[in-house]
């Protein structure tokens, strides 16, 4: 890939084989054993928070196991896209069926099951069977964020890798050595504000990288410009909105809330997704009350992939948290 | 309010893209006259037409029965008329008056497709 | 009294008699009679204007045999050849172009074969008009013109509209006349403005005004109709909001001139408004909310689910029906409400998640949260890497758009030209 070819970075530097990986040592060894002797692999469970290399290895393993073919023998799936287990199991039977010819020259064929943990513990029921049935000819690669929220038949037949945050100094090193291959400056302070932001996920800071890059338009990457950067992908207002509205000021809560949608462009899901995150940084809540309060976003999380209005399915959501304050001012 | 017929007129100078814009919609142009041949997109035309003229538009409508072109604003159906304005064939304050509208009407439709045909 | 349907008795037989649409029935005739012409004519336009009465008149007058197909009866490929084909069991469209010469195909209401579910009736249709060598008439309610793309290229359109009032007038005056009814002015023109340009439906009122009588006064038409003239807007508000109950609520509902999407909006605006307390504001938005879920299920097929939103809006106006307190509505609807999101953007979306979520391998969903907001300011200038980006990732023009924030219409039609 040269240099003036334009695509993600997350992409690009993307490590290819196990090697490439820089960190979790512990976990590539074990993995390293496996693939000296595929026959002895198990199904897998990579747990980890975002952006902590899953992904990246479950493809490498997969790119190691099966040679230059192997994006014909790998199937990726992510639990959100598939629309109940019944299309995953479709798309499992499918894909044995078609990879069975050429099994003489792979162990197996290997299907990764991204956001494992977002399926009902029904849906994990079925998708045991599913493992079970094709176990002779696939190997699965489930990954989640929460191994707690497998159910236990499924746990008990993977073997476990718990994949941690990068450290702080890791993750700026790997920044400045995208930013050289691809001649920027990454002063220090730069380096810290987009690992500050990025909490723990390497590719987050990888794209706002990239994006203060673009922003920027200059060789050197400016603190101010990520700060900008961060602000028009994740303003500020959320975390005000959610505070006038756990206030139990509703109508400025949904004013911020338009301002949000129009001024910021954000749409549903993103506001959504950052009142979850905001949620939980929150230091006057409890964590039984920050748990409520996931549970009723998440609800409306749901309508608002049904519904027709997305201000209307967020004002709704203002307008339980609006309630909420309420109760608690009474318990007081 | 500017009153335009269908058949013919003329607009000020309003650059391609407006042309362009309205060629698409259906409206044509012959020797320094505009005229509309297609009727499908004429409430689109209207306001477009406007936006040139930066005033009302009215078209003039055809009368069914005795052929003259008149407007809409005397008819007593303004208020409640869906397609006010737009260039169709009604029937004129004065041939309203008439007793056998509708067979004047089919009469006269009679006489239109002989003569087309 | 009369057995008949006067719908029946009076349908126009020659094109002279139909009332209404004078351009359309010109351009269809010019159609017709050319023999150069496009094979198949879109008649489009709302119900009961004379669509189909005019083809039948045009055959008539003209000497063609009607063949008819009710589109929407008939979903399947292999059906519809069947019905296609002339009587002597032709199954192949081959053999049916041949057509019996002095005919002419007529496929009604084919808004309903263009939906998502069907199978084979789109390209069945296709087939028909260009393989067939008798010309081939189809008419559409819809004007969701959107939907029936694929037919653009390939017929004339042709658009009916609404038929003015002082032709259905004219047009009522006849049939009283011939029923030997003394209809006063006044009574026809309400049942003609009530119609609202469906001739049809103007003519099964006054049948049904007239049944038995001798006279028709405006106080027989006015009592009909009184229901059909409609709440506006305010008081519309006015009723759902003060109602003593959801079931009182509903009556204003029923006899409201609103449209619901519209209601729906506006109730949204003027929840906080009517209730202060955060309490019922939450119990009325969690209502509303549903309403909402359930209008987006409706979609452009599941229209009984619309009573479920009709429902819930009567309930999230009237949580606590005792404490209401007059208040200023908002109306119209809040810009940003204007703002909704359409289908046609939701699918836009799912679709550049879907060619990031392939390339970077992320579900749709992360795709989403975590990198739009990036590839919006990436995307946001014009620039060769950007281009780059976009085609690394696959993107359309279209979508590209769409992330710079570019005002567009998403799906925005252009208008149809002369052909």
């Amino acid at each position: 890939m040269s240099h003036s070819e334009a695509v993600m970075w997350a992409e690009k530097y993307r490590p290819k084989t196990l090697e490439e990986v820089v960190n979790l040592k512990d976990v590539i060894e074990s993995l390293k054993a496996f693939l000296k002797n595929p026959a002895t692999m198990p199904h897998l469970l990579f747990a980890g928070m975002p952006g902590t290399g899953k992904t990246t290895v479950a493809l490498c393993i997969a790119q190691q196991l099966l040679g230059p073919g192997w994006r014909n023998f790998t199937l990726e799936l992510n639990a959100s896209d598939e629309r109940g287990i019944n299309m995953v199991r479709e798309r499992v039977k499918d894909f044995s069926r078609y990879s069975k010819g050429a099994f003489a020259d792979i162990p197996y064929a290997i299907i990764i099951l991204d956001e494992s943990d977002q399926m009902t513990p029904e849906a994990q029921t079925a998708l045991r069977r599913i493992m079970e049935t094709s176990s002779r000819t696939c190997r699965f690669i489930l990954i989640c964020n929460y191994s707690s929220k497998i159910i236990e038949p499924i746990q008990s037949r993977c073997a476990i890798f718990r994949f941690s945050a990068l450290r702080g100094e890791d993750m700026v090193k790997h920044l400045k050595y995208i930013a050289e291959k691809e001649r920027l400056e990454l002063p220090d302070d730069a380096a810290k504000t987009i690992v500050e932001f990025s909490e723990g996920d390497l590719r987050r800071a990888i794209n706002i990288l990239q994006t203060s890059a673009v922003y920027g338009g200059e060789r050197t990457i400016d603190e101010g410009t990520v700060f900008r950067v961060v602000g028009q992908a994740h303003p500020k207002q959320v975390q005000v909105m959610l505070n006038k509205a756990l206030n139990g000021n509703f109508l400025e809560a949904r004013n911020t809330l338009y301002d949000l949608m129009t001024t910021y462009g954000l749409s549903g899901t993103d506001i959504i997704r950052q009142m979850h995150r905001e949620l939980y940084r929150l230091s006057y809540l409890s964590p039984e009350e920050k748990a409520e309060l996931a549970n009723v976003i998440g609800e409306y999380d749901f309508r608002l992939s049904e519904g027709a209005n997305e201000d209307i399915q967020l004002s709704a959501l203002l307008a339980q948290f609006t309630r909420f304050s309420k109760s608690r001012a009474n318990l007081r | 309010m500017k009153v335009l017929n269908k058949k013919g007129f003329r607009l000020p100078y309003m650059g391609t893209d407006r042309f362009r814009e309205l060629t698409r919609m259906g409206v044509e142009y012959e020797r320094g006259s505009f005229f509309i041949r297609n009727l499908n997109n004429v409430e689109s035309i209207k306001d477009a037409l406007s936006e040139i003229l930066s005033e009302r538009i009215a078209f003039t409508q055809t009368c069914l029965i005795c052929g003259k072109e008149f407007l809409c604003t005397d008819c007593k159906y303004y208020d409640a008329c869906l397609t006010r304005d737009l260039p169709f064939h009604c029937i004129c304050k004065k041939c309203s008056q008439k007793n056998d509208l509708y067979e004047q009407c089919v009469e006269r439709g009679k006489l239109r497709i002989k003569h087309a045909y | 009294m009369s057995s008949i349907m006067w719908v029946e008795k009076y349908r126009p037989r020659t094109v002279a008699e139909v009332i209404g649409n004078e351009e359309a029935k010109a351009s269809f005739i010019d159609w017709l009679r050319k023999k150069s012409r496009k094979r198949a004519v879109l008649l489009y336009g709302p119900a009961g204007v004379g669509k189909t009465a005019l083809v039948h008149a045009a055959a008539n007058d003209f000497k063609y045999k009607v063949i008819e197909m009710n589109a929407s009866d008939t979903r399947t490929e292999e059906a519809m050849m069947k019905i296609a084909g002339p009587a002597t069991s032709l199954t192949s469209l081959e053999k049916f172009s041949l057509g019996i010469k002095g005919s002419l195909l007529l496929l009604d209401e084919v808004d309903g074969v263009f939906g998502r579910e069907d199978r084979g009736g789109v390209s069945a249709i296709m087939r028909i008009v260009q393989e067939s060598r008798v010309p081939v008439v189809l008419t559409a309610n819809d004007p969701d013109i959107e939907r029936l793309r694929p037919l653009r290229r390939a017929c004339r359109l042709i658009r009916l509209r609404g038929v003015r009032i002082p032709l259905i007038v004219a047009f009522l005056q006849k049939i009283c006349l011939v029923e030997n009814v003394a209809a006063e002015e006044e009574a026809l023109e309400m049942i003609a403005q009530n119609s609202q340009g469906d001739v049809r439906s103007a003519v099964n009122d006054i049948q049904t005004l007239c049944e038995g009588k001798r006279t028709l006064r405006r106080e027989d038409a006015q009592r009909i109709f009184v229901r059909n003239k409609g709440f506006n807007v305010y008081e519309t508000l006015r009723g759902m909001f003060s109602a003593g109950s959801a079931a009182e609520a509903y009556k204003v509902l029923d006899g409201s001139l609103m449209d619901y999407d519209t209601l729906l909006l506006t109730i949204h605006d003027n929840l906080p408004l009517r209730y202060r307390d955060p309490e019922k504001l939450a119990t009325a938005y969690d209502v509303l909310s549903k309403a909402d879920v359930f209008r987006g299920r409706v979609g452009t097929e599941n229209w009984q689910l619309l009573s479920y939103v009709l429902e819930l809006l009567t309930q999230s106006t009237t949580i606590a029906p005792k404490e209401y307190q007059p208040f200023n509505f908002i109306f119209p609807p809040t810009k940003l409400t204007l703002l909704k999101w359409t289908r046609s953007e939701r699918t836009l979306l799912e679709k550049i998640c879907a060619a990031i979520g392939s390339r970077c391998h992320v579900s749709r969903r992360f795709a989403n949260s975590e990198f739009i907001p990036f590839l919006k300011i990436i995307l946001g200038r014009e620039s060769e890497q950007a281009a780059q980006m976009a085609a690394w990732l696959g993107l359309d023009k279209e979508s590209i758009d769409y992330l710079r924030g570019k005002d567009q219409q998403i799906g925005a039609d252009e208008d149809e030209g002369i052909e």
